[in-house]
């Protein structure tokens, strides 16, 4: 076997930085221009997706109780369709071609059925 | 993303799929190793190779186990941090509650038990006042086994595949939710991208280049096991749903909370002690009687799990649960029984659709039930899983490194480095950490530590030995370390067998033939699976190696197929 001098060990530690610097080295201005965009639909559709998945399983669990199931059964039912729809908002926010839209319903949709969780809580337990 | 729906669902699935691909890899890796964890444990702790017990007689056998079980200084550590004050002499804390579990497949009996402390917690919305204990019997004494033996197997490759062993804020669990996530992404946007899903089902052309073949062989993966990845990757989301939404814990906390006391109420099993002591009925007697009930329901079956409740307490009782070997869904079917008295409390009722559902489904995907078949297909498409993975992040190199050369960009080679890593850098350390647990004698301190730690430094080092041979991936040629980290699984799965020989006197021809133990034997039948297929892997690379002119693409494919098929099989039984 061929030795190899470390300087091939060292190149691989430089490229990985040199790859951060020649990235960072535009300076913030232009990073964030460049890749907002990317950013933008990664936090939508991890954070908005998560939110309205949230607000999804509270206001089901506390809406179902309130028809009178019990609490850990509305959990179980709930918890059963949570991913396939956070799987489904995760991907819309890649096709969808408005991001206003995109960020309104999911955050929209977040608060206002976390909202109305809570309000459901308060009335049932007082 | 894209005005094209197809070109935003590729660059989901590109992305995606490669920076949580590294994760996905140890999900199914240890996923497919997890399906023989008690097996694997019979291997590296030699004193616990003997058959499957059933739950032992409690008022014989463990009550006196129990009387000497005292808090783990682990959590007695732990605790001393949440609590104001110093907590009592361990041995003077009165114990309040107590389980034992078995499956069909333990030779060993876990126990444990919650002790009251007097201490009031530093955060008070922190009700838990309890240390606990914890200890692995051998169920035909009573004898404890040491604690510095590490089931490798159960607490290590299990815990690995849902949580990375990265306990610090449960970010190992989130890491991994989010790689489910993120593969049923992956296989919603990789059928999206792919129109002629039929055909590439039956399309597979080794012979040619690198990347053709590569990408034929993670869309026949991928599709061959698409309904096996879609659930598995579901289920593992739904089974940890009370981890990653939280919400009856945290935001419904209030209503949780009034649930509990109404159920309390219906199911007559008290919630809090009465304060007024009590004796212990004879528990034998209430399993006869459990056992009984479960014969007249048309299901007869072994005791899986005892519980017991405010111990020696006038409100003490005792829960019986069956043993599920018998059927998917992970059901107990429990019965509930007074401490005092041993009458029957409870019963539960029959299940209703949404938790039956429910049970079937991460029942399941736990497999708790008795199918040996049905458990070497769960390898095999915890396998087929990584080689999709695999052939992903070849065909990712493969795609970009001719580019990348002719720009004298050196970025792919982080991604082929960390791909080794991921593939062969996984399984060399698995198979050292079983060749540690082989060389260290098995009463030393510690011993369960120190095999933690060579798990992760010979990962690390084949990181570090990866990255060092990358430089070939930027002259878009192929990286020797996948040949070289070949090499080392294969001296390291043979070192493990022959070492479990040399330690233990158990050789495939004892453990086949002459004295029967499938669970060592399976272990090391697939340490040598693992060697043969890591020396074919290298012989391929060879071969495909030394073409004098353009081939320099059609190197590293067919060994990392092998590669990550062989990682995976590993696991044993």
């Amino acid at each position: 076997m061929r030795i190899i001098s470390c300087c091939e060990y060292v190149s691989f530690v430089e490229i990985c930085a040199v790859f951060i610097i020649a990235n960072s080295g535009r300076g913030p201005g232009i990073l964030m221009t460049q890749y907002f965009p990317i950013f933008n639909r990664v936090a939508a559709a991890l954070l908005g997706g998560y939110g309205f998945t949230w607000g999804f399983c509270a206001l089901g669990i506390a809406a179902f109780a309130a028809l009178g199931v019990s609490f850990h059964e509305a959990e179980t039912g709930v918890m059963l369709v949570a991913f396939l729809l956070f799987l489904g908002l995760f991907l819309w926010t890649f096709a969808a071609k408005s991001m206003v839209k995109v960020w309104s319903v999911l955050a929209g949709g977040a608060v206002l059925m976390t909202g109305a969780a809570l309000a459901i809580q308060h009335l049932l337990v007082g | 993303m894209y005005n094209n729906f197809r070109l935003s669902m590729t660059w989901v699935h590109t992305w995606f799929g490669l920076v949580l691909g590294y994760v996905l890899m140890i999900c199914f890796f240890f996923g497919a190793l997890s399906v023989f964890d008690r097996e694997i444990d019979r291997w590296a702790i030699p004193k616990t190779r003997f058959e499957p017990q059933p739950m032992p007689s409690f008022d014989n056998l463990l009550k006196p186990v129990f009387e000497k079980l005292e808090p783990h200084p682990l959590d007695m550590a732990a605790t001393a941090q949440r609590v104001i004050g110093d907590l009592p002499d361990p041995k003077t804390m009165p114990m309040a509650s107590l389980y034992a579990y078995t499956t069909h497949r333990d030779p060993v009996l876990a126990i444990g038990a919650e002790f009251s402390i007097p201490n009031k917690p530093k955060d008070l919305s922190d009700d838990h006042q309890h240390v606990h204990g914890w200890a692995t019997i051998d169920p035909r004494t009573g004898d404890v086994i040491p604690d510095d033996a590490l089931k490798i197997g159960s607490r290590w490759f299990y815990p690995m595949h849902y949580s990375l062993n990265w306990h610090w804020k449960n970010l190992g669990y989130w890491v991994v939710g989010l790689a489910a996530l993120v593969m049923l992404a992956a296989l919603v946007t990789g059928i999206i991208m792919h129109r002629k899903i039929f055909k590439e089902f039956f399309t597979f052309r080794p012979k040619k280049r690198v990347q053709r073949s590569a990408l034929d062989l993670h869309n026949m993966t991928g599709v061959v096991a698409l309904p096996f990845h879609f659930f598995f990757a579901l289920t593992g989301l739904i089974i940890f749903a009370g981890i990653y939404l939280p919400v009856g814990h945290t935001m419904l906390k209030p209503l949780h909370d009034q649930h509990e006391v109404l159920e309390s109420e219906r199911t007559g099993l008290p919630h809090e002690p009465a304060g007024i002591a009590a004796p212990l009925a004879s528990v034998d007697a209430m399993v006869a009687e459990a056992k009984r009930r479960w014969a007249a329901r048309d299901m007869a079956g072994e005791v899986g799990y005892l519980f017991m409740d405010h111990l020696g307490d006038e409100n003490g009782y005792v829960s019986i649960y069956r043993a599920g070997s018998d059927r998917v869904a992970l059901v107990g079917e429990a019965i509930h029984f007074k401490a005092s008295t041993g009458e029957v409390l409870r019963e539960e009722p029959p299940r209703t659709l949404v938790s039956e559902v429910n049970e079937f489904l991460t029942g399941l995907h736990l497999q708790h039930f008795e199918h040996w078949f049905l458990r070497w297909l769960y390898v095999v498409g915890g396998l087929l899983g990584c080689a999709c993975i695999a052939t992903g992040f070849i065909f990712f190199v493969e795609k970009r490194k001719q580019q990348h050369a002719k720009t004298n960009s050196q970025a792919i080679r982080i991604v082929d480095a960390l791909a080794v890593t991921a593939v062969t850098g996984m399984v060399i350390a698995a198979v050292a950490m079983l060749v540690a647990n082989r060389l260290l004698p098995a009463d030393l301190p510690g011993k369960g530590g120190i095999e933690q730690n060579v798990f992760w430094s010979s990962w690390v080092l084949a990181f570090l030995h990866a990255a060092w041979r990358s430089a070939p991936v930027a002259r878009a040629e192929s990286n020797p370390a996948w040949r070289e980290q070949c090499w080392i699984i294969a001296t390291l799965a043979v070192a493990a067998v022959l070492l479990n020989w040399l330690s233990t006197g158990d050789h495939l021809i004892k453990t086949l033939f002459t004295d029967t133990y499938l669970a060592v034997a399976g272990v090391d039948l697939s340490l040598l699976a693992a060697a043969c297929l890591s020396i074919m892997a290298v012989r391929k690379l060879n071969q495909r190696l030394p073409v004098k002119q353009s081939a320099p693409s059609l190197t590293p494919h067919k060994p990392a197929i092998d590669m990550a098929a062989e990682a995976a099989e590993v696991k044993g039984g």
